[in-house]
């Protein structure tokens, strides 16, 4: 396991390295003129990222109780919990950025940005999570009034940063505005959502437990085994539920509208000045199918037999077959990656008219990620279980990097053919595509099919 | 019939369980005592294929549990700690649990809402569990392990979160299911509820059977007048 992460991780290095040398030698005509988008896209994924973090982990904790029960008044509690998501945030942001300068400094790749992007990024950093914060907590107060207006506010102070960034204003006042917005959002917290944080804690965490009346869920067809169907209906219910499934498909349908933005950003064909435009469109969508494919497909089953931790003495003791189970979780995952093809492998093809074979080739080439990841998620979700409840049965950083690192490689090794193929024999590509999403798919049977040995095999002792 | 023979399990140098033996047939409930962490949920466990046992057999209706979906229709099984589903109702669970053990679908809307009334949740059982109290959650854990009748029943701790009212309820169709020729195997560490319904009690210790046989038998024994007496003298000189 050690030597197969070293590897891994030199391997997945070496292609990081690849990419952001390749990106960097890029012509300045696709970062100087939009760095703009680029700090505002940055902010927004900050501000996105650590609202949904609040929402879930800390409006939605229930262990919260302790602390309201003790005689700590709510707005200690609110500013614990705020410096938490802060402080992750900025961790997360320090480490991405010295890995870039890392990067940066051993490659000694001349980055086209300066001072100003700089001083801008870091303001936005320390802002965004703020931001996102204060965004989850008045969209969860009560007051149906004082919800609108707040959330009127904190769309206008958005759409006020991205005009801003956009904007031919000197970085003093673009800075100044970041900085008036920044304080903006202290008063915002202290004054208003620090005291109303008690309601909004129990007024969410009661919704988590819920009183709700659910009406049925979706159906599948009576051709899938019985197993399988009641598990993968079970299974999306309590996946939707749990808001994960509405969460992605809107992930990737962001990252789908990205891709027609960049496209309406650069045009049908951009200018490189390496003689590559030809190439950086299929690159860019083979690059967002698979990163859509990461968060969608195997992100989500790494963590799908863990996640009922507790709970899976139920399937344990049922007299099912549990190959027939293991399928329906992983039907219950597959059921929704169809978006990756919408969203991502058609609409840019189709948008920049390219011939038949290529669009069919772009659909088979997203079919063998979703295929690969959610084997390799299923999988290692049996081999690699976190039963820690406190992580709601999250994965630990290795194994989840060596994973994607594991779905990166043999995606290559899958797609390095066709994707050579293509150059020379259009028909001849699109044949050996879809073999490889044959195989793929019959890789992914076999890997859940031995998910469901490991799952049978395992020792319950909790 | 539930059959345990010399079972033993060991987890490195803990001994769990060593070396345990008894069994029961049609229409008697066994009741399993022990102090915290003697061995009962591990045999349990074991029991019903959970877990693997280091050495012995653990069987119901001669086969093991364990890598044997056919038997796992043959038993019903109550988990000591009411871990459930929070996501789903209660209802959603029960009908999950129940079509995938081959109860029919009509008889098995009819089994949900019954049991409801009769445990008096009818008003929570479309909510989701993870609102639910555990008394509440442990009423959901005892109808899933009788859903399908099966014609063996394992209950781990089968009381323990519920009020006198339930407790007495549950208690009465633990015996009602035995007068029917269930086979019963329940553990517990509340001496009035093994003394109340037990046929036969087992006495566990620190992983070994220390005492076994009916109450009386066992008062008698120890000179003692209660179970609890029986307990705390047995686990005493073990």
């Amino acid at each position: 396991m050690t030597l197969w992460f070293i590897l891994l991780m030199f391997g997945g290095f070496w292609l990081i390295l690849s990419m952001v040398e390749f990106l960097a030698d890029l012509d300045e005509l696709l970062l100087n003129p939009s760095q703009g988008n680029v700090l505002f896209s940055i902010f927004f994924f900050f501000v996105a990222k650590s609202s949904a973090e609040t929402i879930e982990g800390v409006l939605r904790d229930r262990s919260q109780k302790h602390y309201f029960s003790s005689p700590l008044n709510s707005s200690s509690i609110f500013y614990s919990k705020l410096l938490r998501v802060w402080f992750y945030n900025l961790l997360l942001f320090g480490i991405a950025m010295s890995v870039v300068s890392f990067v940066v400094g051993i490659w000694n790749i001349e980055l086209p940005i300066d001072s100003r992007f700089l001083i801008l990024l870091y303001t936005l950093m320390v802002l965004a999570p703020l931001v996102g914060f204060n965004i989850s907590v008045i969209s969860h107060v009560k007051n149906r009034w004082l919800k609108k207006i707040n959330l009127v506010v904190a769309g206008q102070m958005i759409t006020l940063t991205a005009i801003i960034l956009h904007s031919r204003l000197s970085s003093f006042y673009q800075v100044g505005y970041i900085v008036l917005m920044l304080v903006s959002s202290l008063i915002i917290a202290v004054f208003l959502n620090a005291p109303l944080y008690e309601e909004v804690w129990t007024t969410t965490s009661q919704n988590t437990e819920s009183s709700t009346l659910h009406r049925r869920g979706l159906k599948l067809p009576n051709f899938i085994s019985k197993p399988t169907r009641l598990i993968a209906e079970i299974e999306f219910k309590r996946r939707w539920r749990r808001r994960q499934v509405p969460a992605s498909l809107a992930v990737v349908t962001m990252m789908g509208f990205g891709l027609i933005f960049i496209y309406s950003s650069l045009g049908p064909r951009p200018d490189l000045g390496l003689g590559l435009g030809k190439y950086f469109y299929p690159s860019l969508i083979a690059m967002t199918a698979f990163l859509a494919a990461v968060i969608h497909t195997l992100i989500p089953s790494l963590n799908l037999f863990s996640r009922d931790g507790v709970r899976l003495w139920s399937i344990r003791t049922l007299p099912s077959e549990m190959k027939k189970i293991a399928a329906g979780k992983a039907l219950a995952i597959i059921l929704t990656s169809p978006i990756i093809i919408l969203m991502i492998a058609l609409p840019l093809p189709l948008i920049l008219d390219y011939p038949l074979s290529f669009v069919v080739f772009s659909v088979f080439s997203s079919s063998v990620f979703i295929f690969l990841m959610s084997g390799i998620g299923l999988w290692a979700a049996a081999k690699f279980p976190n039963f820690n409840e406190s992580t709601k049965g999250s994965p630990d950083i290795i194994t989840m990097y060596s994973m994607i690192m594991l779905a990166m490689i043999s995606s290559l090794i899958f797609l390095t053919v066709p994707f050579t193929l293509i150059e020379i024999d259009r028909i001849l590509a699109v044949f050996s595509v879809i073999l490889a999403a044959d195989i793929s798919a019959l890789l992914m049977i076999a890997l859940y099919r031995r998910s469901s040995t490991i799952l049978e095999d395992m020792e319950l002792n909790f | 019939m539930i059959e345990i023979k010399d079972l033993r399990k060991s987890y490195g140098d803990f001994e769990a369980l060593k070396g345990i033996d008894f069994s029961l047939g049609e229409g008697e409930i066994y009741s399993l005592l022990g102090s915290n962490g003697a061995g009962k949920t591990t045999l349990i466990k074991i029991l019903t294929g959970l877990l693997r046992p280091s050495s012995g057999t653990a069987k119901i209706d001669g086969r093991s549990a364990r890598h044997n979906k056919k038997i796992r229709s043959r038993f019903g099984y109550m988990p000591e700690h009411p871990d459930l589903y929070e996501k789903l109702t209660g209802e959603e669970f029960l009908h999950m649990m129940g079509s995938l053990k081959g109860v029919d679908e009509d008889i098995l809307c009819q089994k949900i809402e019954g049991f409801s009334q009769d445990l008096e949740i009818t008003g929570h059982i479309h909510k989701e569990m993870g609102g639910y109290s555990k008394g509440m959650k442990q009423k959901i854990l005892f109808m899933n392990a009788v859903l399908n009748d099966p014609p063996n029943l394992i209950l781990d701790e089968p009381t323990n979160s519920l009020d006198p009212r339930f407790s007495q309820n549950i208690k009465s169709r633990i015996k009602e299911l035995a007068s029917r020729g269930k086979c019963i195997l329940m553990s517990t560490h509340i001496t009035p509820v093994a003394e109340d319904v037990a046929d036969k009690v087992g006495i566990i210790e620190r992983g070994r059977l220390v005492a076994e046989g009916t109450v009386n038998e066992l008062k008698r024994k120890t000179g003692s007048d209660n179970l609890e007496q029986v307990f705390i003298e047995v686990v005493n000189h073990a």
